[in-house]
């Protein structure tokens, strides 16, 4: 059985978020807080969505962290020629490390989680 | 905190439709309460709100060419963004905050539940813009001591009631008022009729608006002290001052008569003239910075005309008063001996007009939001 399509966001802790962030800025760099947030939202099919409210004082964290490069760029707006700065975080050679031991704990407890639930075949 | 309000809500104000910058702006009033409230840090304050003002404006940038964010978007955006309970949630996970989920009336600021349509306070429909409504006004950023303020302010207007209830009974239990008294008396009963206005005014808000609701709403205090000063009183208060003058100068044998005499005449006309002078040329700015002249802005061309014809009512109301007070006053004291009790009607007069227009004003401005909702449930 499926599971049903909804917001589990609720589930997703503050290391969890954490290792989200950083997963998605290792498949893709120099992301905004704004397309962070859409591409969880995205990839996730609505699944996972963070609030700006929230995400933007935990990216800010892992960049204090040394987890994520800062750089600001410039950003124009669709017809309009008026120019925006605009933050954009990468992964950084500490944070990639980070996101590495955080993944392999991650799978472990997933496995081991597992073992406790009943299997999905069992499921209805 | 160290954010600059002011220019912070200006960056974002643009990007908005007036009805949608309304909702939002009251969404971000009670954010900035809550997390002064839960004492979050400043550091963590700013971050957050920078990093609501950069999802705004990413959200922006991809609107196509230059679309401001409508009603409904912005509703959109303030459940992205996260209520102000969750993001203190995550800011501090040790304060406990209610799991309900809600939202903000666009109106009035108030919480109300998510899935609520009409607010419980004011009686907007949050699911529909509207463009009935009066303006929020521009948030006070700076915020003085305004606690300190509004009790000076009542402190001094109880103390202007007392005192002149107390010169009311003297005179009407025949206390004699010399001509050396009378400036005294003129000023005080001038204060009396401000203070008086302002206490129904005051207590005609607390019963049918929120605006008045003094704990952690400075800002529309401070607009209530704005609109009181700006919208009439003071020029109601002026003319009664020059009709005073006019008085006592009447009964110091200045003049004898007031037929043919020019300058009773000049005085008894500068009042209304200057009325009518202020309140033709002053302008008056909006919330969105389109600043608009008293007589000109009849003719509204935002949804903010609903509120200026409502000031222009007051005014007109006050200035027609006034003019009436005169030539009431004139009918019955031609005579210069006549005119030993001229303030008593005249104030009397003044106190109750200023009582009714106060109310009349107040209460209709703020209680046609509940006819509104009435009808809305109807």
């Amino acid at each position: 059985m499926a599971a049903k399509k909804r917001d589990y966001t609720s589930y997703i802790g503050r290391s969890l978020s954490d290792l989200l962030i950083l997963g998605l800025l290792q498949e893709e760099e120099d992301l905004s807080g704004y397309l962070i947030i859409k591409k969880i939202r995205k990839i996730s099919e609505g699944s996972i969505k963070f609030r700006a409210g929230t995400i933007y004082p935990r990216i800010e964290k892992l960049y204090d962290k040394g987890l994520l490069t800062k750089s600001v760029v410039d950003e124009t707006s669709n017809g309009n020629d008026a120019v925006r700065q605009t933050s954009t975080y990468s992964l950084s050679k500490l944070g990639l490390q980070r996101l590495q031991e955080k993944s392999m704990e991650w799978y472990f407890l997933q496995h081991k989680i597992a073992t406790i639930l009943p299997p999905m075949e069992e499921l209805q | 905190m160290k954010t600059n309000y002011q220019s912070y809500m200006k960056s974002l104000q643009n990007h908005f439709t007036e009805e949608a910058w309304r909702q939002f702006q009251a969404y971000l009033r009670n954010l900035v309460d809550t997390l002064e409230e839960a004492n979050i840090s400043q550091e963590q304050a700013d971050h957050t709100l920078e990093g609501i003002k950069e999802y705004i404006l990413g959200y922006a940038t991809e609107l196509p060419n230059q679309q401001q964010i409508s009603f409904h978007q912005a509703l959109t955006l303030i459940e992205e963004i996260g209520s102000p309970q969750e993001i203190i949630r995550e800011l501090n996970p040790t304060i406990t905050t209610d799991n309900e989920q809600t939202k903000f009336c666009p109106e009035c600021g108030a919480k109300m539940p998510l899935n609520d349509i009409y607010c419980k306070s004011c009686g907007k429909n949050t699911t529909i813009p509207s463009r009935t409504f009066s303006p929020v006004k521009q948030w006070i950023i700076d915020r003085p001591n305004t606690a300190g303020m509004i009790l000076s302010f009542g402190l001094a207007m109880v103390a202007t009631i007392i005192v002149g209830i107390l010169i009311l009974i003297g005179i009407s239990r025949g206390a004699e008022i010399s001509i050396q008294m009378d400036f005294g008396f003129v000023l005080l009963a001038c204060l009396f009729l401000a203070a008086v206005g302002m206490a129904i005014g005051w207590i005609i808000n607390s019963l049918y608006g929120d605006y008045i609701s003094f704990r952690k709403r400075y800002e529309q205090v401070a607009e209530f002290f704005e609109e009181r000063y700006l919208s009439g009183q003071i020029l109601f208060v002026i003319g009664l001052w020059i009709y005073g003058i006019y008085g006592i100068m009447y009964r110091n044998n200045i003049t004898n008569s007031y037929d043919g005499n020019p300058a009773a005449a000049f005085i008894f006309l500068l009042a209304p003239l200057y009325l009518i002078l202020i309140l033709g040329l002053n302008p008056s700015p909006s919330s969105d910075e389109f600043t608009y002249y008293q007589l000109l802005k009849l003719r509204g061309k935002s949804s903010q005309q609903v509120s200026t014809r409502l000031l222009d009512f007051n005014k007109i109301a006050v200035a027609v008063i006034i003019i009436l007070a005169f030539s009431w006053h004139l009918f019955l004291f031609p005579k210069a001996e006549q005119t030993a009790w001229f303030a008593v009607p005249g104030y009397v007069i003044g106190i109750l007009a200023l009582a009714m227009v106060n109310g009349l004003y107040y209460s209709y401005q703020y209680s046609w939001r509940h006819l509104r909702k009435v009808n809305i449930n109807l």
